[in-house]
């Protein structure tokens, strides 16, 4: 085991350095095909955030595009306006996220279900409306001109540090506890589980996770605007989640990357058809509201997800 | 052992115990019947610190626990299998019993062998998702996930409750062994009044919120009012 993990631990950095130089060279990939890989790799992250909350733990967030833009905004913030290095702005947002995401559970976790998540959209939505009256964070302009820091290794080094420790965690005393907490709050509570504790552990760890996604997107886009956080966003990412199957953390990953590429694949065949082009925004949501009704009504549990005992 | 004092419990406006007052002896099984509604339930979850009383105090080896939260019971040695059995469905026997172990980190891996040895079926279930188990072994795990935490006062409510007649004799019999064996203080609440009386030492009927008689189990099954409400004659 010992010498598995250490061939891991150098392993899995040193073979996504390699591919970042071969994935990077343009005359190898286009820009355009990186794009989408490193967005893909960004949205595997946000979707794990996501599952964190919501799959593992049972408490369902619809506002993770939140966190996401406060690690966004406060990184771009601190490189572009002060000229902080990329690892201590990552740094910096993460902790900022996780936060926000200590301050919002603390009153919000004690809600139940319904309750819990219109807070979180409210919560999500009250991040977005502050950014936009904010002029020192560009308001309705945005934030442009970022140093664009994110590579292909960044992010995916960001994406393998993030299922390990999810992962390993969901093996280990607290990860269970989670689960039991989803599985029966009140028969958690009789194991002598102090609940409240654990759900604001994991929406803090949820909420940071959401924000090293954003940090990684602000500074590979290079631009950040309060519409690319919207309601909307949050909605895409448990979109991501149920896809991949609820609670695997693997599982939303490969949600995330999917729902990444699937669009892209939409725009190819709608390039065909002039009128379909002109609505594709329109087209694109009617594609995904279909697929998680699908995915929903006929495959619950996600692509990885468990099939749920009966009875 | 444990003492309840006058304890007044309320769901929101609504009194559900009036001014009970209920001893339970340390090694005893004290056995607390009535119908629906009386207020049984809610006995336990006033001792487990589901639910905090408006008026009245609660002793645990003589020291008030009253307000204490839940988890400070649980390490103190009161430990809840609740009602409709409550394992968690989608994770293993496994995980179920270390969770209920949780508090007692150091010790999971010896009362896991107790565990086994009281309810060897279980050790043949460890890698099987609880939610897949029959409804006696569901009941079973219930049981031996509250003992992992190495209860000195063990709550079951209603641990008949589902189960087919002879089930039921069985997850009597344990709970006797428990209570022999392992010297753990039982309070078991009980629709099946017949079966509680049999194995306990001593129990309380209570109506509609209120303790109407308490004695000895032999006492309790030959008083009239005990019969012919609760033994069928």
């Amino acid at each position: 085991m010992r010498a598995k993990n250490i061939i891991l631990v150098i392993g899995i950095p040193f073979s996504l350095w390699l591919i970042n130089h071969f994935i990077s060279n343009p005359s190898i990939f286009s820009p355009y095909i990186l794009q989408i890989i490193v967005l893909m790799g960004i949205n595997a992250i946000l979707a794990v955030s996501w599952d964190f909350i919501s799959g593992v733990t049972g408490q369902f967030s619809i506002g993770q595009a939140g966190f996401m833009a406060i690690g966004a905004y406060s990184s771009a913030f601190l490189t572009l306006k002060y000229k902080v290095p990329f690892l201590p702005a990552i740094l910096f947002a993460l902790i900022l996220s996780a936060i926000a995401g200590f301050i919002v559970g603390i009153p919000t976790l004690r809600l139940r279900g319904d309750y819990l998540a219109i807070a979180t959209l409210g919560f999500g939505e009250i991040v977005r409306v502050a950014i936009l009256n904010m002029p020192s964070l560009g308001g309705a302009t945005g934030l442009k001109g970022i140093p664009i820091y994110s590579s292909f290794f960044s992010v995916y080094l960001a994406l393998a540090i993030t299922l390990w420790f999810c992962l390993a965690l969901l093996k280990s005393q607290p990860g269970r506890i989670l689960l039991s907490i989803r599985e029966d709050e009140i028969a958690s509570q009789m194991m002598g589980i102090d609940v409240v504790k654990y759900k604001v552990f994991a929406f803090t760890f949820s909420a940071a996770l959401a924000g090293l996604a954003g940090a990684l997107y602000a500074h590979w886009t290079s631009l950040v605007h309060p519409d690319s956080f919207s309601f909307m966003k949050s909605i895409e990412i448990i979109l991501m989640g149920v896809l991949g199957g609820m609670g695997t953390i693997y599982g939303p990953a490969v949600g995330g990357m999917l729902i990444t590429l699937l669009p892209e694949g939409l725009r190819l065949l709608l390039e065909q058809n002039p009128l379909l082009y002109q609505n594709k925004d329109f087209v694109r949501m009617l594609f995904f509201a279909i697929l998680l009704l699908f995915f929903i009504i006929l495959r619950p549990q996600g692509i990885f997800g468990k099939r749920e005992a009966k009875g | 052992m444990l003492k309840l004092e006058g304890i007044d419990v309320y769901y929101d406006s609504i009194q559900a115990l009036r001014n009970l007052s209920l001893e339970v002896r340390e090694g005893e099984i004290y056995a607390l019947l009535g119908a629906n509604g009386a207020g049984k339930t809610t006995t336990l979850k006033a001792i487990s610190g589901l639910l905090i009383p408006r008026k009245g105090r609660i002793y645990f080896q003589n020291e008030d626990i009253t307000f204490l939260p839940i988890e400070e019971r649980v390490k103190r040695g009161i430990s809840q299998v609740p009602e409709g059995r409550r394992v968690f469905g989608k994770l293993t026997v496994e995980e179920n019993l270390l969770l209920g172990g949780w508090t007692k980190e150091r010790e999971i891996k010896k009362n896991l062998e107790i565990i086994f040895s009281l309810f060897p079926v279980l050790k043949q279930r460890l890698r099987q998702l609880a939610g897949t188990l029959s409804g006696g072994e569901q009941q079973m795990l219930s049981i031996a996930r509250a003992l992992m935490s190495e209860p000195r006062l063990l709550l079951l409510d209603e641990p008949s409750l589902g189960l087919a007649p002879l089930l039921v004799r069985d997850i009597f019999h344990y709970i006797r062994e428990i209570n022999e064996e392992r010297g753990v203080t039982i309070l078991v609440v009980e629709q099946n009044a017949h079966m509680a009386l049999q194995i306990a030492h001593r129990g309380g009927l209570l109506q509609q919120g209120e303790l109407i008689l308490e004695g000895s189990a032999d006492e309790l099954k030959n008083m009239e009012l005990v019969k012919s409400a609760y033994l069928g004659g």
